[in-house]
């Protein structure tokens, strides 16, 4: 049987009358890069706490690289790294005291490995420098650090990218897939940037107010979404013979052009049948819709 | 938990927290000192005279001034100091974040409540015997030891003037190091349970101080006499009772036991409010 590195069944976070989290079922695979969606206020901070153990759930069931939770919370959480919401450190004290603290925590952190972990996220140098004059993007630097240093199975981010610059998010964008395919670490990650989520995620997981509305590969969800892009000398006689006369799931925008929603190994067929009736067919591309076009309306926004 | 422990103290050492609670307590005892003087001065006609010497004689000497200094820092300072140290324990780690850092890390709830927990413990202590010991430092220095002489009075310690020889004196405020953190952490464990109830540490240190302040009050005033046995804050003084020429010991006992159980009353409460609360800072 698999061990899922995250698994999650029926979770349930109830605050006062609220359902922050509704019977969520989630399954992270070993290896996956995997995107937690939802609109602000739809559940992902309360289920990433849920995850660490900050939340308990009303109802449901958490398991964490195969370890209950919060039966098994200590031994669960001795490889998993984490950031949840803004990084917060001591402010007083030096990024490397902040590691040290935070790191003996989890038991004990070789000296070359602060080294390499700083190397990592570009904060070499600055390390002896009180986090008091960190800026925003260095700060995030330093918790993906301190989520690093323990040398973690399983990374948990929530907003890893948030506050930094565009060469910011690069590098860590890079970091994370590296993370993932040379050290084989899988990553939970939640983000509002779409984009970098369908650039660096194989599988995600859309929530809206505290539901599951979708699971999968993001390849999956977008061929899902796959349209084809048509047009003929006769648009509207070729959108009657295919929505009529084929019973395909067809629609204009505008006078030119016709969308049709078939798998790609069907349309040589339906190009052979629009040919067949005698209709000049200039144009079939694919027509797909980005992550946040489905996003957006998956989530009604 | 040493691990633990140890950072803490280090977290400890590297606030400004504790630092500015010496330093209110050295400003304090300069200005007891001060009025020490000008009321000993009242006292005496102008006839006493503060040696610069390890003798002075007289009933105003550096053993009585320690003594006046402790009693009244009792009533206030040092509960500020305490409730802040230990009101910002849990609750200074909620507001500014650490807190659910801390708790992403492989360390159980309880381990952490009793290492914060411990590290309280060890302020408290490591206040009043910096606080003892910079009185009778400043006492030595500025005002001349001698006997410990005690007078019916203000101080409410003994119905008949008694005495207490010097280096007896000097055993027994180092017994009030123990006994008045004992009594403090009666305090600090209320403040402690605060940082857990509330997430915002002046909200925390405040109320505990408030509620401090108010049994304080109502333990004085005629009108609630019935009440005064139940409130904490009258066992609290049992930590002055080392300064009797003849220690009760079956009394100071019982008044300590007392408040060791009210203090595992507020940690244990604290701790399954910590235990079972959801960390949303």
């Amino acid at each position: 049987m698999t061990q899922f590195p995250i698994e999650t069944r029926d979770l349930t976070k109830t605050f006062d009358s609220r359902t922050a989290v509704d019977r969520l079922s989630l399954q992270v695979q070993p290896g996956d890069v995997f995107g937690f969606l939802g609109q602000n206020g739809a559940g992902k901070s309360t289920t990433i706490r849920m995850l660490l153990g900050l939340v308990k759930p009303s109802s449901g069931h958490v398991s964490l690289l195969g370890h209950d939770l919060p039966r098994h919370r200590e031994q669960a959480l001795r490889k998993v790294g984490a950031i949840v919401d803004a990084p917060a450190f001591y402010d007083n004290l030096t990024g490397l005291e902040n590691l040290r603290i935070f790191s003996s925590l989890t038991g004990h952190v070789a000296p070359h490995r602060y080294r390499e972990t700083l190397r990592w996220v570009n904060l070499s140098g600055r390390e002896n420098d009180n986090v008091r004059v960190y800026s925003h993007g260095m700060r995030q630097r330093l918790g993906l650090a301190q989520a690093l240093l323990p040398e973690p199975k399983l990374l948990v981010l929530d907003e890893p990218t948030d506050g930094l610059d565009p060469q910011g998010i690069r590098e860590i964008r890079q970091l994370l897939v590296d993370l993932a395919q040379q050290h084989g670490l899988t990553i939970f990650l939640s983000s509002h940037l779409l984009h970098e989520v369908e650039r660096i995620c194989n599988r995600i997981a859309i929530i809206d107010q505290g539901r599951l509305l979708y699971q999968g590969t993001v390849q999956s969800l977008l061929e899902a979404d796959l349209q084809f892009k048509i047009r003929t000398d006769r648009t509207e006689q070729a959108f009657q013979f295919l929505s009529e006369g084929l019973k395909l799931p067809v629609f204009k925008n505008g006078n030119d052009h016709l969308y049709l929603k078939v798998p790609e190994a069907d349309i040589a067929a339906v190009n052979r049948s629009l040919v067949g009736q005698g209709f000049q067919v200039f144009e079939i591309s694919r027509h797909a819709s980005s992550l946040e076009d489905i996003y957006l309306r998956l989530t009604r926004c | 938990m040493l691990t633990f422990l140890r950072q803490e103290i280090f977290k400890l050492l590297r606030s400004k927290l504790l630092y500015l609670s010496f330093l209110m307590l050295v400003i304090f005892v300069l200005l007891m000192l001060w009025g020490f003087y000008t009321y000993s001065l009242h006292k005496t006609g102008g006839q006493v005279e503060f040696k610069y010497t390890y003798e002075n004689p007289s009933y105003f000497n550096g053993l009585i001034f320690t003594l006046y200094s402790a009693y009244f820092a009792f009533q206030l300072i040092i509960p500020i100091s305490v409730s802040i140290l230990a009101g910002t324990q849990i609750a200074g780690e909620a507001r500014s974040g650490t807190l659910r850092s801390l708790l992403t890390r492989p360390i159980s709830r309880s381990r952490l409540y009793f290492g914060k927990y411990l590290t309280s413990v060890l302020s408290v202590f490591s206040l009043l015997a910096f606080f003892i010991l910079f009185n009778l430092l400043v006492g030595l220095l500025l005002v001349g030891w001698g006997d410990l002489s005690l007078y019916p009075g203000p101080l409410n310690l003994v119905q008949e003037p008694g005495r207490l020889a010097q280096n007896e004196a000097l055993l027994r405020f180092c017994y009030s190091v123990f006994t008045g953190t004992w009594s403090l952490l009666t305090l600090a464990t209320l403040a402690f349970l605060m940082s857990v109830l509330f997430e915002n540490p002046i909200v925390a240190s405040f109320t505990a101080l408030t509620l401090y302040v108010m049994l304080n009050v109502i333990g004085r005033v005629d009108f609630f006499v019935d009440l005064k046995p139940y409130l904490f804050t009258t066992d609290m003084e049992f930590w002055r009772e080392v300064f009797k020429p003849e220690i009760p010991l079956n009394e100071l006992l019982y008044r300590a036991c007392r408040c060791g159980m009210y203090s595992v009353s507020f940690l244990l409460a604290g701790l399954v409010v910590f235990e079972r609360k959801d960390v949303l800072s």
